[in-house]
């Protein structure tokens, strides 16, 4: 059944919040973000006969976010590679960890995770997805997606505990 | 969220970590006005998704009021100690 303008709006209303968190922790600027949750509630909008009552509408959403920002590290010109799995492979050397709103330690230890256990975390942690919704949205097995994740949340304590570290 | 509330924590335990460092990664604050400019999608939804039809695909925040300015997001979440 297509989506109607209430349900779209409805969608905004559960949804964009996290769409937006979602999108800031991948493309670290606040700007950028908000144009990509944008283009996701815009394709969503244009894709509403594909939508389907009772499926995750989250999951529906932050994979079309996913896109989207694909599609947007290709227009500006960062470096992005899709690995053959589907995976998000985006240069963390294109990322400059000073830039607008890239500031907080968060958002460095972020830039320092490979980019498939980068965005299996923010998918299962930020866009609250099961990990089954994730592994669809990313076309990895479950399995996949379970030990990405486990090495991701791994890595970023190792990676604050270093900036704690250093900086004390 | 910060992980204040974590560093006065006496559980250090790898689940209460993990708990403080999901809060963190959520704690991605709004900009001013971020539903209002979203609302306008729902009140008029776009036709075309693909750029071509001018002011509606321009990005809202930019045609915001300069007073309108989207916050930064936190730069403080604390430090694991």
């Amino acid at each position: 059944m297509a989506l109607t303008r209430g349900e779209f709006a409805d969608l905004i209303h559960e949804h964009a919040a996290a769409l937006y968190a979602i999108a800031y922790r991948m493309v670290g600027e606040c700007h950028d973000a908000e144009d990509v949750v944008q283009d996701t509630l815009r394709s969503a909008w244009t894709c509403r006969e594909r939508f389907e009552q009772g499926r995750g509408q989250r999951a529906w959403l932050a994979t079309i976010l996913r896109r989207r920002v694909i599609d947007r590290w290709r227009r500006v010109g960062r470096r992005l590679v899709l690995a053959t799995d589907g995976s998000l492979d985006v240069a963390v050397d294109a990322i400059d960890p000073t830039a607008d709103g890239f500031t907080d330690e968060m958002q460095q230890a972020l830039a320092a995770l490979p980019d498939e256990l980068r965005e299996s975390l923010l998918l299962v942690v930020v866009g609250e997805l099961t990990h089954q919704e994730t592994a669809n949205a990313l076309g990895v097995p479950l399995g996949t997606v379970l030990s990405r994740v486990s090495r991701a949340r791994e890595r970023l304590r190792k990676e604050l505990r270093a900036s704690a570290s250093v900086l004390r | 969220m910060t992980f204040d509330m974590y560093r006065t924590c006496d559980d250090r335990s790898e689940d209460t970590v993990d708990h403080w460092l999901d809060e963190a990664l959520r704690a991605v604050p709004l900009p001013d006005g971020f539903f209002a400019r979203m609302c306008t999608l729902a009140d008029a939804p776009p036709d075309r998704a693909d750029g071509r039809d001018g002011a509606a695909q321009r990005p809202l925040h930019r045609r915001a009021d300069a007073t309108s300015r989207p916050a930064q997001a936190s730069t403080h979440v604390g430090r694991l100690q």
